[in-house]
């Protein structure tokens, strides 16, 4: 498999199939945590760790175990525990070993367990990428590539809209548009710039 | 024994879960962290439970 694959993975995961203006996944943290840019960074450095390694993890269980056994149907149930347990092992890795870490991503961490975008991304994977003729270091690198690819997308959109939030937040905004209403009229303007780019790749 | 194994493959990652849970519980927060958590002021749910949530607007 060529590196030219893996980058259009990833480019297409960012910007073409973004996770939060094109499929309307992780909206919350999109509109909870984007009134800062400094909780916005944390908040994307922690869902890019996570959904890296929770698309491999997953991955592997559908491919070594889900499929052999002819059990497909529980894998909704078996990556919710698996992303729930994941965001748990990270945390007790980062709270040992990696303190700095730790500090900027702690309080984020557990709020990834309820991030639709990390199950949307491993169902993803599966639904788009695997298939049981597939050899499994292909496939993996694929979901991986998809997984770096969504996060930085993710990234990407949640910084750009907090920048955007802290701006309007000195701006001269009618009453009735503050706050919310204001943001997801930016939201939808985002959501159709980027529509812009489908079929480039 | 085949109708099994999605029984025991769901009760086995409910283990799993349960003990990376209590851990996770088990394993101190740092205490150069301990402050920096404290004085932070989350408003990313309405969960006023939460140790982290701070004042809604």
């Amino acid at each position: 498999m060529s590196w030219t694959l893996f980058a259009t993975a990833i480019i297409s995961a960012m910007l073409i199939n973004n996770v939060i203006l094109m499929q309307f996944l992780g909206i919350c943290p999109f509109l909870g945590v984007s009134k800062r840019s400094s909780s916005a960074i944390g908040m994307s450095g922690a869902v890019l760790f996570v959904m890296v390694i929770a698309s491999a993890v997953t991955y592997t269980i559908y491919d070594l175990v889900l499929h052999p056994f002819d059990i497909p149907y529980i894998s909704t149930i078996a990556f919710i525990l698996v992303i729930a347990s994941l965001v748990q092992l990270v945390e007790i890795i980062l709270k040992r070993y990696s303190k700095s870490l730790y500090k900027s991503l702690g309080i984020y961490l557990p709020l990834i367990t309820t991030n639709c975008a990390i199950l949307g991304v491993s169902e993803g994977n599966i639904t788009n990428i695997w298939t049981a003729n597939m050899p499994y270091w292909n496939g993996l690198g694929l979901a991986v590539a998809t997984a770096v690819g969504t996060g930085l997308g993710f990234g990407l959109i949640i910084f750009a809209f907090s920048s955007i939030r802290e701006r309007l937040d000195s701006s001269n905004v009618p009453k009735a548009w503050k706050g919310v209403p204001i943001s997801l009229v930016v939201a939808g303007i985002m959501s159709l710039a980027f529509f812009g780019l489908v079929g480039v790749i | 024994m085949k109708d099994f194994v999605p029984y025991i493959m769901i009760a086995s990652l409910v283990v799993v879960y349960m003990l990376a849970y209590l851990l996770n519980k088990k394993t101190p927060i740092p205490e150069e962290c301990k402050i920096e958590l404290d004085e932070e002021t989350c408003t990313a749910c309405h969960n006023f439970s939460c140790t982290h949530h701070g004042d809604v607007e």
